[in-house]
């Protein structure tokens, strides 16, 4: 099992093999931190 | 982040060229005109990925299925090939082989794969559970004969969009619950994954602040969550609603793709952070400035683009680091 990190204001748990992408808009897609993104903060 | 302006332009010349709401449409209307939007949105001038073999067929009994192979080589292909069984979308009602055909076309060359695409019943002629039993049905067959199909039953993926999306999850918590197939990965774009469209009570989520004006409304998803599902008993069945199952680990390794303008995005997102929190490996590809349907508004957008070249290439990532098959003795 691999190591779990809380998520910004939610207490929620996310393993680090919870990867988010976003679109870098110069051809590529990259790695964001996903506890730097919420459910809701794209919207 | 801003709405592409690219994807603005293409829901303008949408909303001009078909005014009607699909949702008011006669059933057989709605189609033919998904069909000619989807052919339309490919431009005068396209060619089709050129692949080895595309052969229909009928498998498991009853199911109609298109096979796609790709051409020898491939970008890293030493060996058998992975294989997709892929599940179309259009709300269960609408869609079908004919308009996702780019999309399998392009998953082949993509994921040098052979991709099996599922014809499965559509509602309201047939309601649940005919769709996700003939694509469990596929699923299983595809499985089964992987080997006769030159490819390798180990790196086998449920791949779906839209409702698709919404089969390809159901099916992995099928396989799940059968002790198999063994499946490598299930990857699902914009996908629906939650028929009791819980997420719409909240009035800051997608289904309230995205509800129309971004091509899908949330009154056309209501029709089509009417249409496949008239028992209301039945949209809470995991079947139906992946996101409400209590326990979720031991799901297979998880690619999730969302767009930031449209009703389903917070079902998708919430769906990926759930797997995550119970330890399944998922890579959730948040697509901003997106609407759904992005597979398919490739030749309209190069952010639609980027983010249907990005899903392929999380698939393969989540593929190539599969355990090695054994070699045959």
């Amino acid at each position: 099992m691999t190591a779990a990190a809380p998520v910004a204001g939610s207490g929620e748990k996310l393993h680090d093999t919870y990867t988010v992408m976003t679109d870098a808009a110069d051809g590529h897609w990259e790695r964001t931190r996903a506890p730097d993104l919420g459910d809701y903060q794209l919207l | 982040m801003p709405l592409d302006p690219e994807l603005r332009a293409m829901l303008e010349r949408t909303a001009a060229a078909a005014p009607v709401p699909m949702h008011e449409l006669p059933v057989d209307v709605a189609r033919s005109g998904y069909k000619a939007g989807a052919l339309a949105s490919l431009g005068p001038d396209y060619q089709p990925v050129a692949l080895a073999r595309v052969s229909d067929r009928v498998v498991a009994g009853s199911v109609p299925v298109r096979i796609y192979q790709p051409e020898a080589g491939g970008p890293g292909v030493a060996g058998p090939r992975p294989i997709v069984a892929f599940a179309h979308g259009g709300g269960w009602v609408i869609g079908d082989l004919d308009t996702h055909d780019d999309t399998c076309r392009f998953l082949s060359q993509a994921l040098s794969a052979v991709v099996v695409a599922v014809d499965y019943r559509r509602a309201p002629e047939h309601p649940y559970p005919a769709a996700i039993d003939d694509y469990w049905a596929a699923v299983q067959w595809t499985a089964q004969n992987a080997a006769t199909l030159g490819a390798d039953p180990g790196a086998l993926a449920l791949v779906g969009d839209s409702a698709g999306g919404h089969l390809a999850a159901a099916a992995a918590l099928r396989a799940r619950a059968a002790g198999g197939p063994a499946i490598a990965v299930q990857a699902m774009a914009y996908p629906v994954t939650d028929a009791t469209m819980s997420t719409a009570t909240d009035p800051h989520a997608s289904y309230v602040t995205r509800s129309d004006g971004f091509g899908l409304s949330a009154t056309s998803m209501a029709w089509f969550i009417n249409c496949y599902l008239p028992q209301a008993a039945d949209r809470a069945l995991p079947d139906n609603a992946p996101l409400l199952v209590e326990d979720l680990s031991g799901l297979p390794p998880a690619v999730v793709a969302t767009a930031e303008y449209d009703p389903l995005h917070d079902e998708g997102a919430r769906y990926a952070r759930r797997l995550g929190q119970a330890g399944v490996p998922v890579t959730w590809l948040a697509g901003g400035g997106l609407v759904h349907g992005f597979m398919r508004q490739h030749r309209e957008s190069r952010a639609a683009a980027r983010a249907r070249q990005a899903f392929a290439g999380a698939i393969s990532a989540v593929l190539a680091a599969q355990p090695a098959p054994e070699p045959a003795s």
